[in-house]
């Protein structure tokens, strides 16, 4: 895979991270109430296994650094989508915080694993990790939240946290299929946001 | 201090991650250097100590050179909020941005390590800055506790190299400092001045006087609670003026009531509910309204009920309760024994609270934030319900004041209470908007010959229904009672 291919990787997985902590909080505003050490606790917790996760992937095998992103991948995939559904049916700070520390652990693993991947490029690396993270503060809460609501916006990104892990298999047969989905997915939650926003309900202002 | 809390929240950490990006991507120098981490420094040193400053100075002038009136968030010019709120915010975050490529390499082989304690110095600079804040530390304050760490930091750093600056920079910390310090307080308060009380300079000079001359005009507390900036305005009576001798409380730049609308907006709230229930309820939780002027209407209006009322800020009740100045707005009615405060998070108490009400207010501020927009959800509403008595009520303050939006908004907020299930919505007040739901599905409308006959003119002339926002018409709705727009 080209360098930039891995730039581009690294922004998307950025853009992602960062996407599941807005949806987490939102989702935790929205099912538990605005209590300031709710809020506090997801980000801190976050923050904290996002340091653990960059500490644990020193023991991963160099060797087999691109098939442990991969699962890494499908793990966030997995947990990122599931977990802010289940806060909203089953609202639980417990719950909350064990998804956040999961999701904070995963994206830990992510940057030193690129960087395992692109030795050379800490600089390039970084950069790419914080305009995804910059991309995802703006088009997220300011875009995605608004204009197609907050289920869609987890879809959504769960299915480009899923291609992403199927891309990094370098397998071109099921990376065509996961683009497919992707749009396919893409599509069909665009245009049905209302109804998939339904049963959660919206945000007035 | 924009109005818009929400967005500018989003666009900060934009801007300071769209700065780590840019610093990331300017330091590809290959070899490490503590020249360089040391510059990065003075750049956080510099920019942290002053870009607050700054703002108020170029805010603040802004509007003392330009009106003579009070102004709102809207009116603020937005150029200098993205200059200096924007622009700090990306500098601080290039700066930062820079210096972790730095530090990975001067440790090659432990780039985990360095990422990890990276991740932990923003756990704890998390906890802290809360820690802080919910310590009534205000942002000047935090933000000066933040660069005398960064001071820190480099100090440390100079140590570590060496070199002769050194004694340079024993002299420019206390300097940043103490300039810092003395300019950002003084010029604070002229921008308040600027802000609050309308007085028009023809000067910069005049400006930063401000400061002091102000307290001629009009009085303003400038009181940090951890939850909110919160200003009260007493602006001194002038002979020949209608409009001065007023008092007013302001919710982070938002204004929340003043000697001349408080009643209206409480009266047409509770007087609204009632008649338009055509009950007298028991039971009665009132959700917000630290002020207790809610409470006091209610007092006024059914003296026999049980009324619960909980209110997030203890400073909010605390002044509301002890503030001479401010007891005629509820005439003392926390000291009268009347109702029962619970200090707590309203979403948070009616998740756990399992009692059923008769009727509900709802009086929370402008829904400027991401707490205070999930007020506004189907979730709220859907939980709302369980503590509502089947043939109960609620009332909720509709904050809307722009015309062109406000029926877009409200068809909008009709869609959640019904997907809450909510049956029956009716929205009224032309001046003060709210608008009342029930559980059951019924036809409601104002009985004006069983109005009670003590509530004030304004309060009349705000009670009628605005059925036209439901056929999506736009809204006469183009002014308020406390601006003019």
């Amino acid at each position: 895979m080209k360098k930039s291919s891995w730039f581009l990787i690294t922004l998307i997985l950025a853009f992602c991270s960062l996407s599941y902590e807005f949806i987490m909080v939102k989702v935790m505003t929205m099912s538990l109430g605005g209590r300031i050490g709710n809020y506090n606790l997801i980000v801190s917790l976050f923050t904290f296994s996002l340091g653990m996760g960059t500490l644990f992937s020193e023991k991963v095998n160099k060797e087999k650094t691109k098939e442990t992103l991969c699962v890494v991948e499908f793990l966030l995939s997995s947990v990122g989508m599931l977990s802010p559904a289940l806060i909203l049916f089953f609202p639980s700070l417990w719950l909350g915080s064990l998804f956040s520390l999961l999701i904070g652990f995963l994206s830990g693993f992510e940057f030193p694993l690129l960087l395992n991947i692109k030795p050379n490029s800490d600089s390039s690396l970084l950069g790419f990790d914080y305009l995804g993270m910059f991309l995802a503060s703006i088009i997220t809460p300011l875009i995605f939240f608004r204009e197609i609501g907050i289920i869609p916006t987890l879809i959504l990104v769960g299915m480009m946290n899923l291609l992403i892990a199927i891309v990094i298999l370098e397998k071109s047969k099921l990376s065509k299929l996961a683009f497919g989905l992707f749009f396919f997915t893409s599509f069909f939650v665009i245009k049905n946001h209302e109804a998939l926003n339904l049963s959660v309900g919206e945000v007035v202002f | 201090m924009s109005g818009k809390e929400n967005l500018f929240q989003s666009l900060g950490l934009a801007f300071y991650l769209a700065g780590m990006a840019t610093g990331s991507f300017l330091n590809s120098k290959s070899t490490a250097s503590f020249k360089r981490l040391l510059s990065y420094e003075v750049g956080n040193l510099l920019v942290g100590s002053f870009f607050l400053v700054f703002l108020y100075l170029h805010l603040g002038y802004g509007i003392s050179s330009n009106f003579n009136a009070p102004v709102s968030p809207e009116d603020l010019p937005q150029f200098p909020l993205f200059l200096w709120g924007l622009g700090g915010v990306f500098l601080i975050g290039s700066f930062t941005g820079a210096e972790l490529p730095e530090f990975l390499k001067f440790k090659p082989l432990e780039k985990n390590k360095v990422l990890f304690l990276n991740y932990f110095g923003a756990l704890f600079s998390g906890i802290f800055l809360n820690f802080l804040l919910g310590h009534s530390f205000d942002t000047k304050q935090v933000l000066l506790i933040f660069t005398i760490m960064v001071g820190v930091n480099f100090l440390t750093l100079i140590m570590l190299s060496r070199k002769w600056i050194l004694v340079l920079s024993i002299f420019l910390l206390p300097l940043t400092f103490s300039l810092s310090v003395r300019l950002g307080e003084k010029i604070e308060k002229a921008f308040l001045a600027s802000y609050y009380l309308g007085t028009k300079v023809d000067g910069f000079r005049e400006f930063i006087r401000l400061a002091e001359t102000s307290s001629k005009i009009g009085l303003i507390e400038n009181i940090k609670t951890p939850f909110q900036d919160l200003h009260l305005v007493t602006e001194l009576p002038v002979r020949g003026s209608a409009t001065k001798g007023n008092i007013s409380l302001y919710l982070n730049y938002r204004p929340q009531f003043d000697l001349y609308s408080y009643t209206t907006y409480h009266e047409s709230m509770v007087a609204g509910a009632l008649n338009l229930s055509q009950m007298v309820p028991r039971k009665v939780l009132i959700l917000g309204g630290g002020d207790g002027i809610l409470l006091n209407v209610i007092k006024k209006f059914l003296p026999e009920t049980k009324v619960t009322l909980i209110e997030l800020d203890p400073v909010m009740l605390n002044i509301f309760k002890n503030n001479s100045n401010l007891l005629h707005f509820n005439d003392d009615v926390f000291n009268s024994g009347f109702g029962t405060v619970v200090q707590d998070d309203a979403f948070a108490f009616i998740k756990e609270d399992n009692n059923k009400y008769d009727a509900i207010f709802i009086d929370f501020p402008y829904p400027y934030s991401d707490e205070l927009t999930s007020l506004y959800s189907a979730e709220f509403f859907k939980t709302l319900k369980r503590n509502m008595n089947s043939g109960g009520f609620f009332i909720v303050d509709f904050p809307v004041t722009d015309g062109e939006n406000f029926s877009l908004l409200y068809l909008k907020l009709e869609k959640t209470l019904k997907v809450a299930g909510i049956e029956t919505v009716f929205p009224f007040g032309p001046y003060s908007s709210f608008v009342y739901g029930k559980l059951k599905k019924e036809t409601v409308s104002f009985s004006y010959e069983k109005m009670p006959e003590d509530i004030h003119l304004s309060t009349s002339l705000n009670l009628f229904g605005l059925s036209h926002l439901e056929r999506g018409e736009k809204s006469v709705k183009s002014f308020s009672l406390f601006y003019e727009q």
